[in-house]
Protein backbone atom coordinates (compact mmCIF):
# COMPACT_ATOMS: atom_id res chain seq x y z
CA UNK A 1 0.00 0.00 0.00
CA UNK A 2 1.16 3.40 -0.93
CA UNK A 3 0.82 5.85 1.97
CA UNK A 4 1.14 9.64 1.82
CA UNK A 5 4.60 10.01 3.27
CA UNK A 6 5.48 7.16 0.13
CA UNK A 7 3.77 8.93 -2.52
CA UNK A 8 6.37 12.06 -1.49
CA UNK A 9 9.22 10.39 -1.41
CA UNK A 10 8.83 9.24 -4.63
CA UNK A 11 7.69 12.98 -6.14
CA UNK A 12 10.73 14.28 -4.09
CA UNK A 13 12.54 11.09 -5.93
CA UNK A 14 11.61 12.43 -9.37
CA UNK A 15 11.55 15.45 -8.89
CA UNK A 16 8.50 16.47 -9.62
CA UNK A 17 7.41 17.39 -5.95
CA UNK A 18 6.49 21.19 -7.36
CA UNK A 19 4.13 19.96 -10.13
CA UNK A 20 0.94 20.57 -9.91
CA UNK A 21 -0.71 17.29 -8.25
CA UNK A 22 -2.70 15.86 -10.58
CA UNK A 23 -0.07 16.20 -13.05
CA UNK A 24 2.47 14.44 -11.08
CA UNK A 25 -0.14 11.37 -9.78
CA UNK A 26 -0.31 11.43 -13.55
CA UNK A 27 3.55 11.43 -13.94
CA UNK A 28 3.60 8.52 -11.79
CA UNK A 29 0.92 6.01 -13.07
CA UNK A 30 2.86 6.25 -16.28
CA UNK A 31 6.00 5.93 -14.65
CA UNK A 32 4.63 2.74 -13.14
CA UNK A 33 3.84 1.43 -16.48
CA UNK A 34 7.12 1.87 -18.04
CA UNK A 35 8.24 -0.44 -15.01
CA UNK A 36 6.10 -3.12 -15.28
CA UNK A 37 6.66 -2.86 -19.50
CA UNK A 38 10.34 -2.79 -19.01
CA UNK A 39 10.24 -5.70 -16.40
CA UNK A 40 7.70 -8.12 -18.81
CA UNK A 41 10.41 -7.60 -21.22
CA UNK A 42 13.13 -8.41 -19.15
CA UNK A 43 11.63 -11.09 -17.66
CA UNK A 44 10.33 -12.44 -21.11
CA UNK A 45 14.07 -12.77 -22.15
CA UNK A 46 15.08 -14.43 -19.57
CA UNK A 47 12.11 -16.99 -19.64
CA UNK A 48 13.42 -20.18 -22.08
CA UNK A 49 10.78 -20.03 -25.02
CA UNK A 50 9.90 -23.89 -24.31
CA UNK A 51 8.41 -22.00 -20.68
CA UNK A 52 6.04 -19.68 -22.52
CA UNK A 53 2.85 -21.69 -22.73
CA UNK A 54 3.34 -23.10 -19.10
CA UNK A 55 3.55 -19.73 -18.26
CA UNK A 56 0.43 -18.51 -20.02
CA UNK A 57 -1.53 -21.48 -18.94
CA UNK A 58 -0.60 -20.40 -15.36
CA UNK A 59 -1.26 -16.68 -16.03
CA UNK A 60 -4.50 -17.66 -16.84
CA UNK A 61 -5.48 -20.18 -14.40
CA UNK A 62 -3.21 -19.91 -11.00
CA UNK A 63 -3.16 -17.09 -8.31
CA UNK A 64 -0.76 -14.26 -8.51
CA UNK A 65 1.02 -16.01 -6.03
CA UNK A 66 1.14 -18.93 -7.87
CA UNK A 67 3.02 -17.27 -10.93
CA UNK A 68 5.43 -16.14 -8.88
CA UNK A 69 6.34 -18.68 -7.53
CA UNK A 70 6.90 -20.19 -10.95
CA UNK A 71 8.39 -17.45 -12.51
CA UNK A 72 11.05 -17.59 -9.44
CA UNK A 73 11.54 -21.05 -10.32
CA UNK A 74 12.95 -20.54 -13.52
CA UNK A 75 14.51 -17.03 -12.70
CA UNK A 76 17.08 -16.81 -10.26
CA UNK A 77 17.01 -13.64 -7.90
CA UNK A 78 13.67 -12.35 -9.02
CA UNK A 79 13.27 -9.83 -6.32
CA UNK A 80 16.78 -8.48 -7.71
CA UNK A 81 15.93 -8.26 -11.08
CA UNK A 82 13.02 -6.59 -10.20
CA UNK A 83 14.60 -3.76 -8.15
CA UNK A 84 17.33 -3.44 -10.54
CA UNK A 85 14.81 -2.79 -13.65
CA UNK A 86 12.53 -0.76 -11.38
CA UNK A 87 15.79 1.41 -10.36
CA UNK A 88 17.19 1.50 -13.82
CA UNK A 89 13.74 2.63 -15.33
CA UNK A 90 13.66 5.46 -12.67
CA UNK A 91 17.09 6.80 -13.34
CA UNK A 92 16.04 6.82 -17.23
CA UNK A 93 13.51 8.59 -16.51
CA UNK A 94 15.43 11.25 -14.74
CA UNK A 95 18.31 11.55 -16.89
CA UNK A 96 15.53 12.27 -19.74
CA UNK A 97 13.97 14.77 -17.77
CA UNK A 98 17.27 17.04 -17.24
CA UNK B 1 -7.11 22.57 -58.98
CA UNK B 2 -9.94 24.33 -56.92
CA UNK B 3 -8.35 26.21 -53.98
CA UNK B 4 -10.87 26.89 -51.50
CA UNK B 5 -7.91 29.81 -49.43
CA UNK B 6 -5.41 31.60 -50.51
CA UNK B 7 -3.42 30.50 -48.23
CA UNK B 8 -1.00 28.33 -49.56
CA UNK B 9 -0.58 30.52 -52.40
CA UNK B 10 2.61 33.03 -52.40
CA UNK B 11 2.20 36.61 -53.72
CA UNK B 12 2.85 35.35 -57.07
CA UNK B 13 -0.17 32.86 -57.37
CA UNK B 14 2.14 30.25 -57.02
CA UNK B 15 1.22 27.68 -54.65
CA UNK B 16 3.75 26.93 -51.64
CA UNK B 17 4.28 23.99 -50.25
CA UNK B 18 3.22 23.68 -46.70
CA UNK B 19 6.39 22.43 -45.13
CA UNK B 20 8.68 24.81 -47.19
CA UNK B 21 5.81 27.15 -45.12
CA UNK B 22 6.67 25.93 -41.53
CA UNK B 23 10.71 25.51 -42.35
CA UNK B 24 10.48 29.40 -43.08
CA UNK B 25 8.70 30.28 -39.89
CA UNK B 26 10.85 32.72 -37.53
CA UNK B 27 12.02 30.43 -34.51
CA UNK B 28 13.91 31.81 -31.80
CA UNK B 29 16.49 29.22 -30.51
CA UNK B 30 16.21 30.07 -26.98
CA UNK B 31 11.97 29.49 -27.57
CA UNK B 32 12.60 25.67 -28.37
CA UNK B 33 15.22 25.13 -25.60
CA UNK B 34 13.05 26.74 -22.75
CA UNK B 35 11.04 23.89 -21.43
CA UNK B 36 9.01 24.15 -18.48
CA UNK B 37 8.93 21.32 -15.71
CA UNK B 38 5.87 19.98 -17.02
CA UNK B 39 6.93 19.54 -20.96
CA UNK B 40 9.94 18.47 -19.20
CA UNK B 41 8.24 14.71 -17.64
CA UNK B 42 6.05 14.63 -20.49
CA UNK B 43 9.22 14.48 -23.06
CA UNK B 44 10.96 12.17 -20.37
CA UNK B 45 7.62 9.82 -20.45
CA UNK B 46 7.56 10.18 -24.46
CA UNK B 47 11.09 8.52 -25.02
CA UNK B 48 10.49 6.00 -22.83
CA UNK B 49 7.43 5.13 -24.17
CA UNK B 50 9.05 5.00 -27.37
CA UNK B 51 11.70 2.77 -26.65
CA UNK B 52 10.07 0.39 -24.62
CA UNK B 53 6.78 0.15 -27.53
CA UNK B 54 9.99 -0.07 -30.04
CA UNK B 55 11.27 -3.44 -27.52
CA UNK B 56 8.10 -4.67 -27.46
CA UNK B 57 7.40 -4.91 -31.28
CA UNK B 58 9.06 -8.31 -32.05
CA UNK B 59 7.92 -10.32 -28.69
CA UNK B 60 5.74 -13.32 -28.11
CA UNK B 61 2.55 -10.81 -27.52
CA UNK B 62 0.89 -13.50 -25.31
CA UNK B 63 3.64 -13.92 -22.91
CA UNK B 64 3.77 -10.78 -22.76
CA UNK B 65 0.89 -9.90 -22.07
CA UNK B 66 0.49 -12.17 -19.46
CA UNK B 67 3.47 -10.86 -17.56
CA UNK B 68 2.16 -7.26 -17.82
CA UNK B 69 -1.11 -8.32 -16.42
CA UNK B 70 0.68 -10.03 -13.78
CA UNK B 71 2.88 -7.13 -12.98
CA UNK B 72 -0.07 -5.16 -12.79
CA UNK B 73 -1.71 -6.43 -10.17
CA UNK B 74 0.31 -8.38 -7.97
CA UNK B 75 1.87 -7.03 -5.15
CA UNK B 76 5.96 -7.41 -6.13
CA UNK B 77 8.31 -7.47 -3.01
CA UNK B 78 5.26 -5.73 -1.25
CA UNK B 79 5.62 -2.81 -2.61
CA UNK B 80 4.56 -0.73 -5.85
CA UNK B 81 7.23 -0.78 -8.49
CA UNK B 82 7.68 2.28 -8.78
CA UNK B 83 8.12 2.88 -4.75
CA UNK B 84 10.68 0.13 -4.77
CA UNK B 85 12.41 1.69 -7.96
CA UNK B 86 12.73 5.40 -6.03
CA UNK B 87 14.01 3.13 -2.71
CA UNK B 88 10.23 4.80 -1.41
CA UNK B 89 10.23 2.69 1.29
CA UNK B 90 12.91 4.53 3.14
CA UNK B 91 12.25 6.88 5.56
CA UNK B 92 13.37 10.37 4.33
CA UNK B 93 12.89 12.03 8.17
CA UNK B 94 15.85 14.39 8.45
CA UNK B 95 17.81 13.82 11.17
CA UNK B 96 17.11 16.49 14.12
CA UNK B 97 19.69 18.86 15.52
CA UNK B 98 20.71 17.19 18.08
CA UNK B 99 20.75 13.80 16.18
CA UNK B 100 23.54 15.22 13.66
CA UNK B 101 25.63 16.82 16.68
CA UNK B 102 25.89 13.22 18.10
CA UNK B 103 26.71 11.64 14.39
CA UNK B 104 29.58 13.99 13.82
CA UNK B 105 30.89 13.21 17.23
CA UNK B 106 30.93 9.78 16.69
CA UNK B 107 32.37 10.26 13.37
CA UNK B 108 35.21 12.49 14.84
CA UNK B 109 35.77 9.87 17.89
CA UNK B 110 35.68 6.96 15.38
CA UNK B 111 38.66 8.84 13.44
CA UNK B 112 40.60 8.89 16.22
CA UNK B 113 40.25 5.02 16.93
CA UNK B 114 41.54 4.77 13.40
CA UNK B 115 44.25 6.26 13.77
CA UNK B 116 45.35 4.47 16.83
CA UNK B 117 44.36 1.18 15.18
CA UNK B 118 46.58 1.66 12.17
CA UNK B 119 49.11 2.04 14.47
CA UNK B 120 51.58 3.69 12.13
CA UNK B 121 55.22 5.19 12.54
CA UNK B 122 54.80 8.74 11.84
CA UNK B 123 57.92 9.08 12.30
CA UNK B 124 59.91 6.85 10.00
CA UNK B 125 57.92 8.73 6.90
CA UNK B 126 59.44 12.01 8.21
CA UNK B 127 58.43 14.92 9.73
CA UNK B 128 55.90 16.27 6.83
CA UNK B 129 53.29 13.21 7.17
CA UNK B 130 53.43 13.92 10.96
CA UNK B 131 52.98 17.72 10.37
CA UNK B 132 50.46 17.05 7.41
CA UNK B 133 48.28 15.11 9.80
CA UNK B 134 48.67 16.94 12.85
CA UNK B 135 47.59 19.95 10.56
CA UNK B 136 44.43 18.20 9.40
CA UNK B 137 43.20 16.96 13.23
CA UNK B 138 43.36 20.83 14.34
CA UNK B 139 41.74 21.93 10.77
CA UNK B 140 39.54 19.26 11.88
CA UNK B 141 38.38 19.91 15.28
CA UNK B 142 38.33 23.70 14.65
CA UNK B 143 35.54 22.68 11.97
CA UNK B 144 33.53 20.48 13.98
CA UNK B 145 33.76 23.00 16.87
CA UNK B 146 32.57 25.77 14.17
CA UNK B 147 29.78 23.58 13.05
CA UNK B 148 28.34 22.27 16.42
CA UNK B 149 28.99 26.04 17.71
CA UNK B 150 26.72 27.35 14.01
CA UNK B 151 24.32 24.38 14.50
CA UNK B 152 23.86 25.59 18.60
CA UNK B 153 23.41 28.99 18.02
CA UNK B 154 20.77 28.40 15.04
CA UNK B 155 18.93 26.14 17.03
CA UNK B 156 18.53 28.57 19.91
CA UNK B 157 17.89 31.20 17.60
CA UNK B 158 14.14 31.89 17.42
CA UNK B 159 13.85 33.69 14.59
CA UNK B 160 16.28 31.89 12.57
CA UNK B 161 14.46 29.03 13.51
CA UNK B 162 11.11 29.55 11.78
CA UNK B 163 12.87 31.58 9.26
CA UNK B 164 16.07 28.74 8.93
CA UNK B 165 15.17 27.22 5.18
CA UNK B 166 18.13 29.06 3.36
CA UNK B 167 19.98 28.29 6.80
CA UNK B 168 19.22 24.75 6.83
CA UNK B 169 21.00 24.59 3.41
CA UNK B 170 23.57 25.70 3.83
CA UNK B 171 24.04 24.09 6.87
CA UNK B 172 23.17 20.76 5.24
CA UNK B 173 26.06 21.80 2.32
CA UNK B 174 28.56 22.49 5.63
CA UNK B 175 27.92 18.98 7.08
CA UNK B 176 28.65 17.53 3.81
CA UNK B 177 31.87 19.06 3.30
CA UNK B 178 32.54 18.42 6.62
CA UNK B 179 31.80 14.52 5.87
CA UNK B 180 33.48 14.66 3.15
CA UNK B 181 36.71 16.15 4.75
CA UNK B 182 36.36 12.75 7.42
CA UNK B 183 36.24 10.79 4.02
CA UNK B 184 39.55 11.84 2.68
CA UNK B 185 41.46 12.03 6.52
CA UNK B 186 40.71 8.46 6.57
CA UNK B 187 41.73 7.96 3.18
CA UNK B 188 44.80 9.55 4.15
CA UNK B 189 45.27 7.41 7.42
CA UNK B 190 44.57 4.26 5.66
CA UNK B 191 47.48 5.05 3.09
CA UNK B 192 50.16 6.54 5.54
CA UNK B 193 49.41 2.97 7.58
CA UNK B 194 50.39 0.99 4.85
CA UNK B 195 53.74 2.94 4.28
CA UNK B 196 55.05 2.74 7.41
CA UNK B 197 55.72 0.50 10.02
CA UNK B 198 53.98 -0.34 13.08
CA UNK B 199 57.14 -0.34 15.53
CA UNK B 200 57.61 3.60 15.25
CA UNK B 201 54.06 4.52 16.75
CA UNK B 202 54.91 7.39 18.29
CA UNK B 203 52.49 7.19 20.95
CA UNK B 204 52.79 11.13 22.28
CA UNK B 205 51.66 12.45 19.16
CA UNK B 206 48.35 11.10 19.55
CA UNK B 207 48.26 11.71 23.02
CA UNK B 208 49.23 15.25 22.10
CA UNK B 209 46.40 15.72 19.27
CA UNK B 210 43.91 14.40 21.70
CA UNK B 211 45.15 16.66 24.71
CA UNK B 212 44.95 19.84 21.94
CA UNK B 213 41.15 18.26 20.95
CA UNK B 214 40.15 18.97 24.43
CA UNK B 215 42.09 22.28 24.70
CA UNK B 216 40.28 23.95 21.63
CA UNK B 217 36.66 22.41 22.77
CA UNK B 218 37.30 23.65 25.84
CA UNK B 219 38.20 27.45 24.67
CA UNK B 220 35.22 26.81 22.35
CA UNK B 221 33.03 26.50 25.69
CA UNK B 222 34.56 29.76 27.14
CA UNK B 223 33.72 31.55 23.53
CA UNK B 224 36.67 32.06 22.20
CA UNK B 225 38.59 29.58 18.77
CA UNK B 226 42.44 29.08 19.76
CA UNK B 227 43.64 29.03 15.51
CA UNK B 228 46.38 26.55 14.67
CA UNK B 229 49.99 27.55 15.93
CA UNK B 230 48.92 29.61 18.01
CA UNK B 231 50.10 29.30 21.85
CA UNK B 232 47.74 32.07 23.38
CA UNK B 233 45.34 30.34 25.49
CA UNK B 234 42.86 32.79 27.07
CA UNK B 235 39.46 32.82 26.31
CA UNK B 236 37.77 36.32 25.53
CA UNK B 237 37.49 37.20 29.22
CA UNK B 238 41.10 37.04 29.39
CA UNK B 239 41.13 33.83 31.89
CA UNK B 240 44.12 31.60 31.46
CA UNK B 241 41.84 28.54 30.62
CA UNK B 242 44.96 26.09 30.99
CA UNK B 243 44.68 25.31 34.89
CA UNK B 244 48.12 23.91 35.25
CA UNK B 245 48.79 27.81 34.29
CA UNK B 246 47.46 29.43 37.02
Amino acid sequence: MITEEIKQNIKRELGIENLPTEKAEEVMTKLEQNIERALALEILDLLKKEDHPEFIKISETESDEEVKSFLESKIPNLDFLIKAVAESVVKEFKDFAK
Amino acid sequence: MIKESGENLNSEGEEQEPFKIIKELPVQEEELKLESPEEKVEIALEKQDAQLSFREGNRDKNTLSGLKKWLGVATVMGASLLAVGCNAEKSYTPLTTEQKIEKIEKQNDQLFKDLENCGCAIDSVGNNTLIELHGKFYELDLDVIEKLTEISSHYTDEIHRTHSKDRDIDRNVKINNMNLKLAKLKEAIVKYGREISEDRLTSDFLKRIKEEKIKVSKEMQEGSVVQPGNNVEQGPSGRVSNPEDL
